[in-house]
């Protein structure tokens, strides 16, 4: 019962190491192309079973988009619902067996390794920070389109000590990042204890907590990008007098 | 000095957890007692409840990434 917060290497392209990670990000990447591939191949105005699925998540977006920041929320759906997707199935992947680096040697006993070759994908904070450095140069180039070079320079010196707005800027890419790999990692910490204490069946429970957070995660990244967001293309002026909402 | 450093990882989830518990309970407390006056307003209050829930587990989040860090210096 091993812990290593760096992910393994699985393989080499080249002299570029591959991690189980970045391997576990792509395949859900896979999944998601294959899903929309299919679902809207053959698109009908009367839904088979996958457009109709399809159909059924992407609104259940746009309704909180449109909550949230009103007529453009349309607008800030396609960043929203790509993060949201990609965490919520590279967060189920991750609780796949074939997954578990931590727990790989209690499901297949003849692996003397720790190293399995996929990891939930979010459990490496190179994905995290990645969506997190996303979702900041967007929102500071909807700031930027929607205010003008000069209302941007404005509202990052905005306050009293003229610092307050940058830390803040900077502070929740930070703490988007870290809160996605903090939940995850803990969540595969915690199969890795309770696989380690009591196997086969009080993991399974824990298995199914994991999908619960695995769907609040993906939820409050994408709820959080779309409030900055929203945030970013109302001006001060704006905020001030209740126009916002 | 290994002992004091496991020692350091336990107490910074230990003592990182209070306040986003405290956090965490009031804002629920709260929530579930709006839903209970308004039970038509548990579709507005979600939303509102988990962004700030996320806030506050945020900071519960961080001291067990350095829970984790300090941890993985003992091995």
């Amino acid at each position: 019962m091993e812990f290593h917060l760096p992910a393994a290497v699985t393989f080499y392209l080249g002299s570029i190491p591959v991690t189980s990670t970045i391997l576990a990000a792509w395949l859900a990447i896979a999944v998601l192309i294959i899903f929309s591939v299919m679902a809207t191949r053959n698109m009908q105005l009367v839904p088979g079973k996958l457009q109709n699925l399809a159909e059924f998540a992407v609104e259940g977006l746009l309704a909180p988009c449109e909550q949230v920041a009103g007529a453009r929320g349309r607008g800030f759906l396609p960043l929203v619902g790509t993060l949201f997707f990609f965490i919520l199935v590279a967060n189920w992947m991750g609780i796949l067996p074939l997954y578990a680096e931590n727990n790989w040697e209690h499901y297949v006993p003849w692996t003397a390794s720790h190293t399995a070759p996929l990891r939930s994908a979010n459990s490496d904070l190179n994905v995290t920070a990645a969506m997190a450095i996303i979702v900041f140069v967007w929102v500071q180039w909807t700031m930027i389109r929607t205010q003008g070079v000069l209302g941007w320079l404005k509202h990052l010196t905005w306050g009293p000590p003229p610092v307050l707005e940058l830390i803040s800027e900077i502070a929740r890419p930070v703490s988007l990042a870290l809160r996605l790999f903090g939940n995850i990692l803990a969540g595969e910490v915690l199969l890795l204890v309770m696989s380690g204490l009591v196997a086969p069946f009080v993991p399974a429970l824990f298995m199914g907590f994991e999908l619960f957070v695995g769907i609040v995660q993906a939820l409050i990244f994408a709820i959080l990008t779309l409030a900055f967001l929203s945030l970013a293309s109302t001006g001060h002026g704006e905020e001030e007098h209740g126009a916002a909402h | 000095m290994e002992g004091w450093v496991a020692l350091a990882a336990g107490l910074a989830i230990g003592l990182g957890a209070i306040g986003p518990g405290i956090g965490v309970g009031l804002g629920v407390s709260k929530a579930m007692e709006a839903i209970g006056r308004n039970p038509e307003a548990t579709g507005t209050l979600f939303l509102p409840m988990i962004i700030g829930l996320a806030f506050a587990e945020a900071i519960a989040i961080y001291s067990l990434i350095i829970a984790f860090l300090l941890f993985g210096k003992v091995g």
